[in-house]
């Protein structure tokens, strides 16, 4: 142990010593040179001490001391650092080198940049997604915990099921693996203290949700246990948003009480500047938990809410213990479900739990795509380098004569390699900086475009991990493309080299690598492209699914109603009196309310059971909720299958009606006639009078579902706000203040939000996919581009190279069309393996991407030939330019070079 | 007239001791050794500045300049304390070898 001690310091001090000689270099030159001649004078003196003659003792004093260029080298190798002062004179060669061949330089490092830089801008977007641990105290500690419903997931079609109120508490109280938990939910209410009323929207969760998320607040304090109970929760935490919005960051905030629904709330906190929670994706949309509350207040749970076993709907978060895995937690939490099951069977039968650790519930399923679109933006990569190290294998055989000098001066073929590669390093570096600066617009444009649900998109920009990683990446790139390049110019052989002419083998090995390279950059192109392909097949198949509706000339809006304001069917009134007024208006065609908004990702849905059939655990059949008013289904041109819609005559005294889709016809009613028969949900019997055509709630590419309409004044309590749909004759966005005014002349105070028209609700919903497609299909551009090119220089330097043999052809009968299909043969068969070799590849990989696909398969042929034609025709492009300039070679000419 | 380029520690060792009583200059080190030596070995320029730049970078020796009778300046190596460790180290291993070397000869 002391002796490695002892060496370590050595060798530190050495470089140390080593560092320091860079320094002062100049000095300790001059010191060698002065030692060297003393010793010289010396020797001198003393031979002629010994007898010689001046002119003799001169003579013999040098050739005893030898070769002192070697000497200095051999001394100077001992105290100087040889690998970084070798490496500065390569860097600094090598940058002279490039500068004079300034168009050669430009080409590579400007495509090196877009390919460095495309894979900057998508690693950034990959690092802010999948790598970067969320903004939370031990993030990875933190779960969601959902209900594990298979089939009532099935029937709804709801990923992560909410868990009731009970079975909160209990799994609480029961588990031993979580240090907090608290369950959640989203509150809208209305702000009408001191100014403008606003609708504020906020977070009901358990006094445990700071402590459980580690967060600190920047004034007062968070809810007390005690608070976290019906009659004592009159408290409230502002969001540092509101309370610098709306109060003007007030240091006396705590203790202020605000009206909050028209009852008073003690302020006792307001979170920190920087804090966010929920944040997006965290929750599923179908919570309507808002991304950025205004306010957070204890969920309070009422004695009923707990007694109720079915009761709530809660997104519930927690922290396991520390030590404790996801696996070990969940089995501790399926044992108590399964303890719940026995204990409960009316209620917590097909009741399991899954936990999701909080980082995959936010990504999800942007894992794939994000990582496809690493992918692919490495084969684009991939094929710029290719590109260039054909054009360093094309100048390679300018510089052979430089070459065969260096070998004969002694250079080893390693230190050629090296000083070739710190070119190439010079050119990738430079390409790295420029593709940096690239990828700082890239990235923006990527936000600009990104669609809303990109998750954690907030968390994507160029932090140290991405400049670690161009670094990375430059480095890599320039070995790379240099290497190849590097060992095949190095392979010197003296005598064929320094003669005139070279013709020769070391030629032939450059075309060949260049034939190689070209074939293998095709090849990436063609998997790129037929993942383009099969993304554009996905998306045209998506935008041809069939809504169930008329999305065109149809605009939306939220009209949040207080609920203390509007109870006991004061709503309904309320929103019928609007529908009156709206409809009033010109331009207006229909207009409906309708909860909730098709395509807006919603999914409410409820238990019901057909009256008749015997009422067993799986009887509780599952629908979507879909709560109307009159004309909605004209609104949204909904076609009716069978029996009648809703009518005028369907009211609050009227007997309950509900209307019904074909898909729940279909699943329920398969053999049957539904019309007539009765259905009971929402705690009363209702017959269905109509069946209508489905239509599409969450998302295009689901799979309609079963859905139960009911008309807005037969639902009891209607404590929901219902959107307002309206159709209108000409651009629905020129409606929103005239609609907005309508609201308004019922109630002054009432503010509408998330104005949106349908066709921009579709747009979004294929946002994500369409943005996958787009960047997709750029870099499959981009690299076919680059492929193109790549062959066309390819070909290009063929045909100047053979002009001599292309003469020799023409000149004994050969016609123009020949040498074309000459030169054009010859590239095709390059192009060919390249498609070949793609095809296998992309065989082999598409199936990775089949979570993105729709309606297309992997292995789609159509895709395949469309993008094979595409592939011949760009080759033949590339071809057929250099093989025209061929076909003109004059053949007096072209015999005359040498 | 053996030429020390083979044992570099040998050499080393040899320099070593020749600085262990006065600083020197390299012309004189290696004129001393070849005293010593009766001309058998006779350092060569080549093997030795590389020699003392390599033992003055791990610190066995130190370099100084100063100057000679003859008011010339020159530069003079001087041994460090952890250079007498060495070269008490290397003194006492050659030693060890020699003996043993000696013995294997003495038998045959």
């Amino acid at each position: 142990m002391n002796r490695l001690l002892q060496y370590l310091l050595q060798f530190l001090s050495q470089l140390w010593r080593r560092l320091l000689s860079l320094l002062r270099r100049g000095r300790y030159e001059r010191e060698m040179e002065e030692e060297m001649r003393f010793h010289l004078e010396m020797q001198i003196e003393q031979n002629l001490a010994s007898g010689m003659a001046a002119e003799e003792a001169r003579y013999a004093a040098r050739r005893q001391f030898g070769n002192q260029t070697w000497l200095k080298e051999a001394s100077r190798e001992m105290w100087s650092l040889n690998s970084i002062e070798t490496l500065i004179q390569d860097l600094r060669y090598g940058a002279r080198t490039l500068m004079k061949s300034p168009g050669f330089a430009f080409i590579a490092v400007l495509t090196l940049a877009l390919g460095i830089g495309a894979n900057i801008a998508i690693f950034s977007v990959v690092n802010g997604v999948l790598l970067r641990p969320l903004p939370y105290y031990e993030p990875e500690r933190l779960v969601m915990v959902w209900a594990d419903r298979p089939i009532m997931q099935a029937q709804t079609g709801l990923p992560d099921f909410p868990v009731t109120v009970a079975d909160f508490v209990d799994w609480r109280n029961q588990n031993q693996v979580f240090e907090h938990m608290a369950a959640m939910e989203g509150w809208r209410m209305n702000l009408t203290d001191g100014g403008e009323p606003e609708s504020v929207v906020g977070l009901r969760a358990s006094a445990s949700l700071f402590p459980l998320l580690g967060a600190r607040l920047a004034v007062g304090r968070a809810f007390l246990p005690e608070e976290d109970r019906a009659g004592a929760d009159r408290v409230v935490v502002l969001s540092h948003g509101l309370w610098r919005q709306r109060y003007g960051a007030d240091p006396k905030i705590i203790g202020r009480k605000i009206t909050l629904d028209n009852e008073a709330y003690t302020v006792i906190g307001v979170t920190a500047p920087d804090f966010q929670f929920p944040r997006r994706g965290e929750i599923p949309s179908y919570f309507h938990v808002t991304t950025k509350p205004d306010f957070y207040l204890p969920a309070a749970f009422t004695p009923e809410q707990m007694n109720n076993r079915s009761e709530g709907r809660r997104a519930v978060i927690a922290r396991l213990k520390p030590g404790v895995s996801v696996g070990q937690a969940s089995a501790d939490m399926n044992s108590i479900a399964r303890r719940l099951t026995e204990q409960y069977p009316q209620t917590n039968t097909d009741k399991g739990v899954r936990l999701a650790p909080l980082h995959q519930q936010v990504v999800g399923k942007a894992r794939t795509a994000l990582l496809a679109l690493l992918f692919a933006v490495g084969f684009v990569l991939l094929i710029a380098c290719a590109n260039v190290a054909n054009l360093l294998l094309a100048r390679a055989a300018g510089r052979q004569k430089e070459m065969a000098i260096r070998a004969a001066l002694g250079a080893s073929r390693w230190r050629v390699v090296r000083q070739l590669l710190s070119e190439s390093l010079l050119l990738a570096i430079s390409g790295g900086a420029a593709g940096l600066l690239l990828a700082q617009w890239g990235v923006d444009l990527l936000l600009a475009i990104a669609p809303d649900n990109l998750p954690r998109a907030y968390d994507i920009r160029l932090d140290t991990r991405v400049a670690g990683f161009t670094l990375f990446i430059s480095l890599l790139t320039g070995i790379v493309f240099g290497l190849l390049p590097a060992l095949q110019a190095s392979k010197i052989n003296l005598g064929e080299t320094l003669k005139e002419g070279g013709r020769n083998a070391a030629g032939l090995l450059r075309r060949r690598l260049r034939s190689f390279l070209v074939v293998c950059e095709v090849s990436l192109a063609f998997v790129l492209l037929i993942g383009a392909g099969l993304l554009i097949r996905s998306f045209a198949r998506l935008t041809e699914v069939d809504p169930g509706f008329d999305p065109r000339g149809v605009l939306t809006m939220s009209i949040a109603l207080p609920f203390a304001k509007y109870s006991d069917g004061r709503s309904v009134a309320f929103y019928q009196q609007t529908l009156e007024r709206v409809r009033a208006l010109p331009g207006v065609e229909a207009a409906a309310m309708v909860y909730p908004v098709p395509l807006s990702g919603s999914h409410g849905f409820s238990a019901f059971r057909i009256e008749g059939r015997p009422s067993t655990a799986e009887a509780n059949f599952n629908a979507g909720v879909r709560v109307i008013s009159l004309d909605f289904f004209k609104t949204f041109r909904v076609p009716l299958v069978n029996g009648r819609l809703i009518a005028e005559s369907d009211g609050a005294k009227a007997p309950p009606v509900v209307a019904i889709n074909e898909s729940l016809a279909r699943i329920y009613f398969a053999n049957e006639n539904p019309l007539g028969k009765r259905i009971s949900v929402f705690g009363g019997t209702r017959a269905i009078v109509g069946v209508v055509g489905d239509v599409k709630y969450s998302t295009l590419d689901e799979e309609a579902k079963a859905e139960i309409y009911f008309p807005m004044s037969q639902v009891p309590n209607l404590t929901l706000s219902l959107p307002l749909a309206v159709r209108v004759s000409g651009d629905p966005m020129q409606m929103v203040a005239a609609v907005r005014g309508q609201v308004r002349a019922g109630d002054k105070d009432q503010p509408i939000t998330n104005i949106e028209t349908m066709e921009r609700l579709m747009a979004k919903s294929v946002a994500p996919r369409r943005f996958n497609l787009l960047l997709l299909g750029v870099f499959a551009l981009v690299g076919l581009t680059l492929a193109g090119v790549g062959l066309y220089g390819v070909m290009s330097y063929t045909v100047t190279h053979r002009t001599r043999e292309i003469g020799v052809r023409m000149a004994m009968g050969a016609q123009t069309g020949d040498v074309l299909r000459l030169v054009i043969g010859e590239g095709m068969k390059l192009a060919l393996i390249g498609a070949l070799l793609g095809l296998g590849g992309a065989l082999a990989l598409t199936r990775l991407l089949k979570t993105l696909l729709f309606g297309v398969s992997a292995t789609d042929p159509l895709t395949f030939i469309v993008i094979a034609a595409v592939l011949i025709i760009v080759a033949l492009l590339a071809c057929w330019i250099p093989g025209r300039r061929a076909a003109k070679v004059d053949p007096m000419v072209a015999l005359r070079i040498e | 007239m053996t030429k020390v380029d083979t044992l570099q520690g040998t050499l080393d060792m040899l320099v070593l001791k020749t600085l262990s009583n006065d600083p020197m200059h390299g012309f004189a080190i290696a004129l001393r050794i070849r005293q010593l030596t009766d001309e058998v070995i006779q350092i060569g320029e080549g093997s030795l500045y590389p020699a003392l730049y390599r033992m003055e970078l791990k610190g066995w020796i130190k370099a100084e300049w100063g100057v000679t009778e003859n008011n010339r300046r020159a530069k003079y190596y001087k041994l460090t304390r952890t250079g007498r460790k060495q070269l008490e180290g290397e003194v006492s291993s050659y030693n060890r070898l020699t003996e043993a070397v000696a013995k294997v000869l003495q038998t045959a």
